[in-house]
């Protein structure tokens, strides 16, 4: 299962003959689980881009996006995958607005399907388009919201729709008529003689209409299916060349219940273990006995996570061994909890999240949420859990398992010092369970062996020690009473018109002066985001003013900023990023516009390092450098406040000591930051005002 | 969370309609629905728009829950009936004919009820009552080879991650907006809409590449790759009852013509 590169395949999108073939094993049987996830998270896209076409009034472009998004499916997987993911998108839609977005749903899947079919086999535009016709055309004109039978099949609801279009076409003849018949009194009779024909005209044209519906509907869909589909295959071919590298190849994850696993004592023994086949650690040796608690120990990218993987039997297969079964999930066997709490929830509401997998009739929900300290009602919808509440529960459904083997990366990231101690606390006391564990916190127990894990490449150490720094000292002595933006009394509501509106902000007066760098702390939940849109302009707050500096631009970075690059190498990106054409040499000498931003980008190209970046494709950068690229676009584009949404999360202290230097170079730039984060503990040289958001109100911190 | 996640949320109040069972309230909308796009009399649309607003009504729901229209369908929608009422036609009230604005009416009272019965659903179910109902529903279809636990499983993991999903959906629709047009490009809308289109497939799908990796895993660590099966709560009378009267309103729409008849003449 590889993407094969046909033989002209070049790096540019112009490649018009290039081919993209895809061969997937012909298996039979029900889906595994990869292709469970990506249908379901297909289905789960197909159904938000069509609320999100409809809250945007721009139905039909998102249409296509979701159709895509199928095809992405198809490219890609089996089609037993295709259909229900499809299917499943259909009957979610049901909830968006009753069967107009059932219909769309269901289109979306059948001309997804066909151009992906086309994309996986390798076919030609015309036989692809053919195909894609002959499919969804006759889906197409059926469903016309579904109308469409009915009307054929329904002499009732055709008679009424063509009362209808007889009326407007009588009715406005009518008002022409009369408006024409004005003019005839006042002797224009050539007025009078052209509204009769106008009239005669909508008359005649209602009735061909009716005359030939049988014809006319299809004829109609057909060229609209037309134009889908070829505007479907130009972006899904171009877009899948894109993504021909990121997506590597369909992964597949074996799952390994087993009835007697015997995971420990387990010994691990590489030369360097692989993630997506690349070497990623130095050597690793490592025995863990029955009952031993092990803490692993390095800086980020030193292949922790992937060692954890490794013990829990998804990769690197050959660098571990294990009496029997490693029993991932299974009763008596291992027990995986991993890093981002969103990431180890499956079930939509916490009672059935904890039943996945190990649905026993004895299963006591309550103690087993008491286990982990948590008291929730089963029917508590997933999505609305904390952070904290989502790492407990993953590690109460591992818990349960009473596992043999229990690998845990970072669980208690998320919780208060109290919870942390607690879990911890918990973990401890498992006797007779072999515990391996991260933590970037100095929190391992006595009793626990340690074990230090090194990256491949030596650490990141950051360069710039801003005390010595004579440009960044006169920066920061320059902080200024020039002020670039001012909240005053400014709240926010969700849905404020609605009866379910709920207040994230109330209050909050803040002003932010060129050159400063702000903190702003907050735990989940507390209005931090709302507030860090607010500032970057992307929501207007529903009390209060928000006062900026004329001509202020400004921008907000999110925690993943994977999402915010959008073109393929870093140079097209820092051009688009900055507004230039993506070729630099075919900068427009003539605008003194152009000119300054290619100018400011040369520069912030040098002062955030990332010179020696520009050829390479985003996707093989690291997070922290792709967070330098996307801010050193922005400060040559000349946003004068940028808002850092959760930049710390999941960042080890070689990737915080980073993160200060880039902070350090946007402020070189001129440019303000304000930091948003859950994280309390960070705290950055020369930070001007700290503050502290609880509840969605704002407080210095004393 | 964002304003996308918000969209899947019922009014938080209780009443008879929120507390009834969702497959009651799914499936009584859809026949509703049937029955009048296969009878679209006035008496018919009359007693389906009358019910629509008693459940309305029952379910507490307040006014403000209704989406405001964009300015241009209520424009379109004004337009329509002048043309509608210019063209006459029986009945004659004070010497005007209402015929062609009457028939006008009736569509578009057809188009709003079938939309109020869907929005009744959304603003008084829980999406994930709604995935738990829906699952249940297609059970049946398993005798026919249907594959009901994988589409079912699908179900609960896509609504599972639907605001996850769609908060990257706003960072990315929110990333592509807010960037300056590409320079070489402005001036060919054309190019510059593919573009658009294709930035932002590319981000969503890379976005969504990450999670189902995510959820690939989870499963694996939970050893099972089908979500257990909901529970069943028994029907209560309340349940039975109303889908007895829908499935009797659709029934009755097919046999009794209605006033006035829409037979053609």
């Amino acid at each position: 299962m590889i993407w094969q590169r046909g033989p002209n395949m070049t790096e540019q999108t112009s490649a018009a003959t290039a081919d993209l073939t895809l061969d997937i094993p012909k298996t039979k049987g029900p889906l595994d689980a990869a292709e469970i996830a990506d249908a379901a998270i297909t289905a789960a896209l197909v159904v938000a881009l069509l609320a999100t076409g409809r809250l945007l009034g721009a139905g039909s472009v998102f249409q296509v996006v979701a159709s895509f998004v199928v095809a992405v499916l198809a490219a890609r997987r089996r089609n037993r995958a295709v259909v229900i993911a499809s299917a499943a998108a259909a009957c979610i839609a049901l909830i968006l607005g009753g069967l107009g977005p059932v219909s769309q749903a269901a289109l979306a899947g059948v001309f997804g399907w066909c151009s992906g079919v086309g994309i996986r086999r390798g076919w030609g535009r015309l036989r692809s388009i053919g195909f894609t016709l002959l499919i969804a055309w006759p889906c197409m004109a059926a469903s016309v919201m579904f109308f469409y039978p009915a009307i054929a099949i329904n002499k009732k609801l055709r008679t009424l729709l063509f009362e209808n279009i007889e009326n407007q076409a009588d009715g406005f003849g009518k008002i022409v008529r009369s408006i024409g018949s004005g003019f005839g009194a006042v002797g224009l009779e050539p007025i009078e003689r052209l509204a009769d024909n106008v009239a005669n005209g909508f008359a005649n044209i209602a009735q061909f209409l009716i005359d030939n519906w049988l014809l006319l509907i299809p004829a109609t869909e057909f060229v609209y299916s037309l134009v889908y589909a070829l505007v479907i295959r130009a972006v899904a071919r171009g877009v899948l060349r894109r993504l021909d590298r990121t997506l590597v190849e369909p992964m597949t994850v074996e799952l390994a219940p087993h009835h007697a696993p015997a995971p420990v004592p387990v010994h691990v023994r590489s030369t360097s273990l692989l993630r997506n086949g690349t070497p990623v650690t130095a050597p690793v040796e490592l025995n863990v006995a029955i009952g031993e608690h092990v803490v692993i120990e390095g800086p980020n990218g030193s292949g922790k996570s992937t060692l954890l993987d490794a013990l829990a039997g998804l990769t690197n297969h050959d660098a571990v061994s294990r009496p029997g079964a490693v029993g991932l999930g299974s009763t008596g066997g291992t027990a995986r909890v991993g890093q981002r709490p969103e990431a180890q929830v499956v079930g939509t509401t916490v009672d059935e999240d904890l039943r996945w997998g190990l649905d026993t009739p004895d299963f006591d929900r309550v103690e087993s949420l008491a286990d982990v300290g948590l008291d929730l009602p089963g029917d508590r919808p997933t999505s609305e859990l904390s952070g904290g509440e989502l790492q407990r529960l993953a590690l109460a459904s591992a818990l349960r398992r009473k596992p043999q083997l229990l690998l845990v990366d970072e669980v208690t990231s998320m919780l208060d010092p109290t919870e942390q101690t607690r879990i911890n606390a918990r973990i401890d006391a498992l006797q007779t369970t072999s515990v391996i564990r991260t933590t970037h916190r100095n929190d391992a127990a006595a009793t626990d062996t340690r074990f230090a894990m090194a990256g491949l490449h030596a650490p990141h150490t950051a360069t710039v020690s801003d005390d010595q720094d004579p440009a960044l000292r006169t920066i920061v002595s320059a902080v200024n009473e020039t002020r670039l933006i001012r909240l005053s009394d400014v709240g926010y509501a969700h849905n404020a018109t609605q009866p379910w509106a709920h207040e994230v902000l109330a209050g909050v007066d803040l002003s932010i002066h060129r050159y400063e760098l702000l903190v702003v702390e907050g735990r989940n939940g507390s209005g931090k985001t709302t507030l860090a849109r607010i500032l970057a302009g992307l929501l207007e707050p529903t009390a209060g003013s928000v006062t900026a500096a004329e001509g202020l631009r400004r921008a907000l970075a999110y925690q993943h900023v994977r999402l915010q690059l959008l073109r393929p190498t870093v140079r097209e990106e820092l051009s688009s990023l900055s507004g230039l054409p993506t070729d630099l040499s075919a900068v427009d000498q003539d605008s003194a516009k152009q000119r300054t931003r290619a100018t400011n980008l040369e520069a912030a190209t040098e002062l955030f390092k990332i010179d020696r970046l520009l050829h390479r494709r985003i996707d093989e950068l690291s997070g922290g450098e792709q967070r330098r690229v996307l801010l050193a676009g922005l400060v040559a584009r000349g946003v004068a406040l940028l808002v850092l949404d959760e930049p710390l999360a999941g960042l080890d202290a070689s990737g915080r000591a980073d993160l200060a230097d880039t902070l350090d170079q946007v402020r070189l730039a001129g440019t303000s930051i304000v930091v948003v984060s859950h994280d309390v503990e960070w705290s950055p040289a020369h930070v001007d005002q700290r503050l502290v958001l609880d509840h969605g109100r704002l407080h210095r911190e004393s | 969370m964002s304003t996308a996640s918000s969209f899947f949320r019922p009014v938080p109040v209780d009443s008879p309609v929120h507390r009834l069972r969702a497959e009651t309230k799914v499936v009584a909308g859809i026949v509703i629905s049937i029955g009048l796009v296969f009878n679209p009399a006035w008496s018919h649309v009359g007693v389906a728009a009358a019910l629509a607003l008693i459940t309305f009504r029952l379910a507490k729901l307040p006014r403000s829950v209704i989406p405001r229209l964009p300015a241009l369908v209520l424009y379109g929608l004004f337009g329509g009936a002048i043309g509608a009422a210019a063209s006459g036609g029986d009945p004659i009230l004070f010497g005007v004919g209402l015929g062609g604005l009457l028939d006008y009416l009736r569509l578009i009272v057809l188009g709003i009820v079938m939309i109020l019965w869907a929005g009744i659903l959304s603003w008084t179910t829980g999406i994930t009552a709604v995935g738990f109902a829906l699952r249940r529903l297609i059970r049946p279809l398993g005798r026919i080879g249907v594959p009901v636990d994988e589409i079912g499983t699908v179900i609960a993991l896509a609504i599972r991650s639907l605001p996850l999903v769609a908060d990257e959906i706003q960072v990315v629709n929110e990333t592509v907006t807010t960037r300056p047009a590409p320079a070489d490009l402005s001036g060919k809308p054309f190019k510059e809409a593919f573009s658009f289109i294709g930035d932002t497939a590319t981000a969503v799908v890379i976005g969504s590449h990450r999670r189902a990796r995510d959820l690939a895993m989870a499963m694996a660590c939970r050893g099972s790759t089908s979500a257990p099966e909901p529970d069943s709560p028994p029907f209560r009378r309340i349940d039975r009852l109303i889908l007895i009267a829908a499935f009797s309103l659709c029934i009755a729409a097919f046999l009794v013509p209605g006033v006035p008849s829409t037979d053609p003449s």
